[in-house]
């Protein structure tokens, strides 16, 4: 028997592979430095970098790995730019989110737990670099469990305190509802086609005439699964609770890399299971087996909507980031739901502010919980003079969210509009433009918080040191150069679109 | 096309400022407080370089500056001037430094962020005045949401945190539709000329082939946006709030250069882009102007606190610009324009006395005051003269640009009819009394309330030098106005005449 | 009537009724007992369908070694009867009534109406083939390489995850 194509495909999952490494390595440093563990986030850094530079390597190769023997034109994994585009996405939260372990007090409370934390870290980035190039249902299915799973213990890694937990178990039992759901899809969905690869399926979507309803069965059981990643309304239930339990910066890499991932599976599988074509205009050709685009849009405007309103209300500011990134992932669809090359640039482009706003804004509210102890937005009062660095940089971070300019919000938030406008989708435009309104309330009380209430007995100067500075201003660069001149985002993006297709 | 790097230099000098006043101590108050002055006074000369050296015979715009931003959406950083920015440029330049020196004393608590805002507000109103790109303009509109956010929010009065939410919330709203209006342009043209542009002076020949519906629904989406900010009735309810809670600084930047950017925008977006729908829907406008004119005034005159009446008489007098401008007639718009430079003056005058009063009582009730012409008679000379020139007695600014604006509209074809003159020249009646019985109510008879002995004192130099100059166009504007109307002649005529080269056969 | 309908027949009754009776009793330990019952009967209808290799596992996984395992925990906690949380709200058991008919009614229509995929409709002989153990461990050493190695990460994954959620104390 003829196994060389295994060997060929190692070729394209050099990330993987390195990942993988890293997963067995921090396992048994873990082990060995039992006593002293401060080389462990070292290493675990070493790891993310090595692994980003194969990604970085990927870009412009393209290919099936792990081919089928029975049907050898397609594989398990199909390697493309788009994917390395999301796995550098994911990379360069995880860099971050080491960055962020090394400055949160509630992670350096439990060193003697570091190992199996960055164990899990590399789990999870793992699960959702497999992801995001997956082709086989599959495969899908069991590299989301392990993200899935890897992000349950970290939701409750810090035990101690209760609402970690609650967030813990919360998590779970959503996400074994939903993956169970998918999984159910899926099933349905083989019955079908006969067979569990994205390709085959779309051919046999085009060519066999199938019972629609059916189809439509199972393809909303797969979106359950999919929607629960990227905490879109109806399945959003968890995010809250979750975001607010969790250690924020677990926390903050839920928000930016797992959701990531999550439409990274989504675009793939819609791009790939539905799409015959994209015309001149880089249109995509939906087949008429399912109404992608209404069920898109009713799910992209419940989520922002819902996402945005309940956020009015919060007074933890951990808990309002996580209604705001709901309603993010609402506008991220609005990206996917014009069916267009334009869109899908549109989204890329917002990901990459996303995950440095979004990032930011958590960094810093996680820095004065560290002093403060407490992320009640009461707790902000009079901030921005007490601590004016980091009373302007979140102010920056927010507005960036808000999206108004000449932050880099506003670039992502303009080009996912050209896209909506382009496609002639005005009300949906409309409808996400007075949700940018509503937003905007709540992001602003923060800044009210900050600067227009003076401060307190209880409001104390933030000391910051060297490396928090410099992770902060890292993150902010991008934001206010990206605001101005954003050609090279746009030109990244735009290089970085192609799915492998037929 | 011939570069000019001018206007360029003319935005980068607050810019420049406002960053290097972060690196200042926020101790030397002082020394903060001089260098905000010196940078707007900087401007302020770049400004009146650029005024001496415009030519005023020539249509189109000058000093352009282009450099293409970004490839991919064709967008540039285009600046230029015609008449009308040249004058407003010049406005803008010159209340800022003013400000700047009328909040010396009454600014005490974070000089360092107040003065970075100011510079950063300039920076916003110049930017719009100039923006030749329908992009790079929509940057500058929003920048200017958050400084005056702060202003209103740190350093205004009691409900002031109520009154700057309620500010950035109005006018974010309407700008937002007018992001959808501007991409959908942008999109339309790249559908008609094959390449993406927000070039105004691009989108000035593709805006009018526009089919008539779809034009109609970006006409309203502008002119939401403009009307919000401007603001014409009944999208008025945030103004009041916000005029009298920010701090005197803020509300005569407010009223004298802030307002003033919807009727431009008015003036520059609306009527070029969308000429058709502009003629359509000129009475309805100017029935909603008209309805301000009058509203405005009723409303000033029941008020017992003087910065509210003196925001409710904005409502009214920018009541009378967007009259002007939709009567789409040479005089009217001559005088519109004319008119917003007048409100800066006088409504910004009015805020500086109140402000002043305010300064030494704390109070602003009405009642509270009586007889002061006594105790403080410069003050009320003062007070008469900003009154009279916002009233439009003749020999002063304000009656320059209100009877151009109706005479305008009496000849209007737009319009074509007489009623909106009638009800637009009550609205001047009204302001004779609003304005005389408030003067009456505080200035004249006995000094009612003993406490003002001892906390009035007549102005200081400080507070003299920071009138005086506004005094002094007051009474030019009111003398001489070719001045100021040689300047923007030739400007409204190219508007008006690429406004009826599309419309001519709908008037008929 | 063959051999085949009939053990189909008696063995899918002890499913249904062992699956009915583990919902209904009200203790946790015969409840417990009758799903081992339940998962006997299925792996019995895996047979069935030439399915051999997952017939036993189903035994060997579920019956044996997790059935166990929970019947330790129950035993353990010493649970004697659970509360009914349909008693206090009356609203969630019309949800969950919903809900289940509503599953019924779509995996009812799935059987009786919609079309399977041909390319799944293989022989008896084939089938008897691809259910071997031999079969399934070439499978999953070549075409499915991947997945295997994901999920025997997933594992190495639940294994830390076990640990850290199980020991009582950090410090």
């Amino acid at each position: 028997m003829d196994l060389s194509f295994i060997t060929e495909s190692l070729y394209f999952v050099k990330p993987e592979i390195a990942a993988s490494a890293s997963i067995i390595l921090l396992v048994l440093l873990d082990l060995i430095f039992h006593k002293n563990k401060t080389i462990i986030p070292y290493v675990a850094l070493a790891g993310i970098i090595i692994t980003g530079i194969f990604v970085v390597d990927q870009f412009n190769i393209s290919g099936f790995a792990f081919l089928s023997t029975d049907n050898p034109k397609y594989g398990m994994i199909a390697v493309d730019n788009f994917g390395a585009f999301f796995k550098l996405i994911i990379i360069i939260s995880s860099i971050f989110v080491v960055a962020f372990s090394a400055y949160s007090d509630e992670i350096n409370k439990i060193t003697d737990r570091l190992g199996e934390y960055y164990a899990l870290i590399f789990g999870m980035i793992l699960g959702m670099l497999v992801l995001i190039s997956a082709s086989d249902l599959i495969l899908i299915y069991l590299s989301m469990e392990l993200l899935s799973l890897s992000s349950y213990v970290l939701a409750g890694f810090t035990k101690l305190r209760d609402r970690s937990s609650e967030a813990s178990l919360k998590y779970l039992l959503y996400g074994a509802t939903s993956t169970g759901m998918m999984l159910f899809g899926i099933s349905i969905l083989y019955g079908l086609t006969g067979s569990t690869n994205l390709y085959i399926i779309s051919a046999a979507l085009q060519t066999q005439s199938l019972n629609l309803l059916t189809l439509a069965f199972s393809i909303i059981l797969i979106f359950a699964g999919i929607g629960y990643k990227i905490s879109s309304a109806p399945f959003h239930f968890w995010t809250p609770d979750v975001y607010e339990g969790a250690p924020i910066s677990i926390t903050a890499y839920l928000s930016v890399a797992s959701k990531a991932a999550g439409f990274a599976l989504l675009i793939r599988f819609i791009k790939t299971t539905f799409v015959t074509f994209v015309d001149d205009n880089g249109n995509w050709q939906l087949l008429q087996v399912f109404d992608w685009e209404s069920l898109l849009i009713i799910i992209s405007l419940l989520t922002m909507t819902l996402g945005n309103f309940t956020a009015l209300w919060q007074r933890n500011l951990k808990r309002m980031l996580a209604y705001s990134s709901i309603a993010h992932a609402g506008y991220l669809m609005l990206g996917l739901l014009v069916f267009s090359n334009q869109g899908l640039i549109a989204i890329l482009i917002y990901f990459t502010i996303y995950l440095f706003m979004n990032l930011g804004a958590f960094f810093i509210v996680m820095v004065i919980a560290n002093k403060t102890g407490s992320e009640d937005i009461d707790d902000y009062d009079g901030l921005g003079f007490k601590s004016s660095f980091l009373g302007v940089s979140l102010a920056i971070f927010l507005v960036s969210l808000t999206g108004l300019p000449p932050t880099a919000g506003f670039i992502g938030k303009l080009y996912l509009f050209i896209a909506l406008v382009d496609a002639k989708m005005l009300t949906v435009a409309i409808i996400a433009l007075l949700n940018t309104v509503v937003s905007l309330y709540y992001y602003i009380r923060v800044l009210k918080h900050m600067f227009l209430t003076s401060p307190t007995e209880k409001t104390e100067k933030i000391p910051l040191n060297f490396g928090q500075i410099a992770v902060i201003i890292i993150m902010l660069i991008p934001i206010l150069l990206f605001g101005v001149y954003f050609s090279p985002v746009v030109d990244l993006a735009k290089s970085y679109i192609t799915i492998l297709g037929f | 096309m011939e570069q000019s790097a001018l206007l360029t230099y003319l935005i980068l000098i607050p810019f420049a400022g406002s960053i290097i006043l972060f690196a200042f101590k926020e101790k030397h108050a002082q020394l903060i407080r001089w260098f905000g002055l010196f940078v707007s006074g900087l401007a302020f000369i770049l400004s009146l370089v650029i005024y001496f050296s415009f030519d005023a015979a020539k249509p189109g715009f000058q000093f352009t500056h282009k450099v293409l931003w970004i490839d991919s959406l064709n967008v540039s950083y285009h600046v230029g001037a015609d008449g009308i920015s040249v004058l407003l440029i010049l406005l803008t330049t010159f209340i800022t430094p003013l400000t700047l020196l009328s909040s010396w004393k009454s600014i005490q608590k974070k000089v360092k962020m107040f003065t970075i805002m100011m510079l950063f507000l300039e920076v916003g109103m110049l930017g719009v005045f100039m923006s030749l790109d329908i992009f790079l303009f929509y940057i500058f509109w929003e920048v200017m949401l958050i400084p005056m956010y702060f202003i209103i929010g740190i350093w205004g009065g009691e409900q002031r945190i109520y009154a700057s939410v309620k500010f950035f919330i109005y006018t974010m709203f309407g700008s937002l539709l007018m992001l959808v209006a501007i991409i959908w342009l942008a999109v339309y043209a790249s559908e008609v000329t094959g390449s993406f542009t927000t070039d105004l002076l691009e989108l000035y020949k593709i805006g009018p082939t526009i089919a008539r519906d779809t034009q109609n629904w970006m006409f309203l989406a502008f002119l939401l946006s403009f009307a919000i900010k401007v603001p014409l009735f009944p999208l008025h309810t945030w103004l009041p709030d916000a005029h009298v809670q920010a701090p005197t600084a803020g509300s005569v930047i407010l009223a004298g250069v802030l307002l003033k950017m919807g009727t431009y925008g008015m003036l520059r977006f609306n009527l070029p882009l969308f000429p058709q729908s502009a003629m359509q829907y000129a009475p309805f406008i100017s029935v909603l102007a008209v309805i301000g004119i009058i509203y405005g005034a009723l409303v000033a005159m029941v008020q017992t606190d003087m910065k509210k009446l003196v925001a409710y008489s904005s409502v009214s007098h920018l009541g009378f610009v967007v009259l002007g401008i939709f009567a789409l007639t040479e005089e009217s718009i001559q005088g519109a324009v004319i008119q917003m430079v007048n409100h800066g003056l006088s409504t910004g005058a009015l805020f500086l006395l109140v402000g002043i009063v305010y300064e030494r009582t704390h109070r602003r009730e009405i009642s509270y005051y009586g007889g002061i012409a006594k105790l403080v008679p410069v003050y009320a000379t003062a007070m008469m003269i900003a009154s009279l020139s916002s009233i439009g007695l003749p020999g002063l600014n304000g009656f320059i640009g209100e009877f151009l604006i109706l005479l305008g509209s009496f000849k209007s074809q737009s319009l074509d009819s007489w009623w909106f003159v009638i009800f637009g020249a009550t609205g001047v009646i009204f302001a004779a009394v609003y304005l005389l019985w408030m003067y009456e109510r505080v200035f004249f008879g006995k000094v009612t309330n003993p406490k003002l002995e001892s906390e009035l004192t007549d102005l200081n130099k400080r507070e003299l030098l920071v009138l005086i100059p506004i005094f002094v166009l007051i009474v030019w504007i009111g003398i001489y106005p070719s001045t100021f109307l040689n300047l923007t002649e030739v400007s409204t005529q190219s508007i008006l005449q690429h406004v009826s080269s599309f419309t001519i056969n709908l008037l008929n | 009537m063959n051999l085949e309908i009939i053990l189909f027949i008696v063995l899918a009754l002890v499913a249904v009724v062992s699956s009915v009776a583990m919902i209904t009793r009200p203790h946790p330990v015969i409840s417990a007992v009758f799903l081992i019952l339940n998962f006997f009967a299925l792996s019995g209808l895996y047979l069935l369908l030439n399915a051999q290799f997952i017939a036993v596992v189903q035994v060997i996984v579920y019956a044996g070694a997790i059935m166990v395992l929970f019947l330790f925990v129950l035993m353990l906690l010493n649970t004697n009867k659970e509360d009914n949380i349909f008693k206090q709200n009356k609203a969630l058991k019309i949800f969950a009534i919903a809900i289940a008919v509503l599953i019924f009614a779509q995996v009812a229509f799935l059987i009786f109406f919609s079309s399977p995929s041909d390319a799944l409709n293989s022989q008896v002989a084939e089938s008897v083939q691809s259910g071997t153990i031999q079969q399934i461990g070439t499978k999953l050493y070549t075409d499915y390489i991947l997945p295997f190695e994901a999920a025997g990460f997933l594992l190495l994954a639940a294994t830390i995850g076990a640990l850290v959620l199980s020991k009582k104390k950090f410090e």
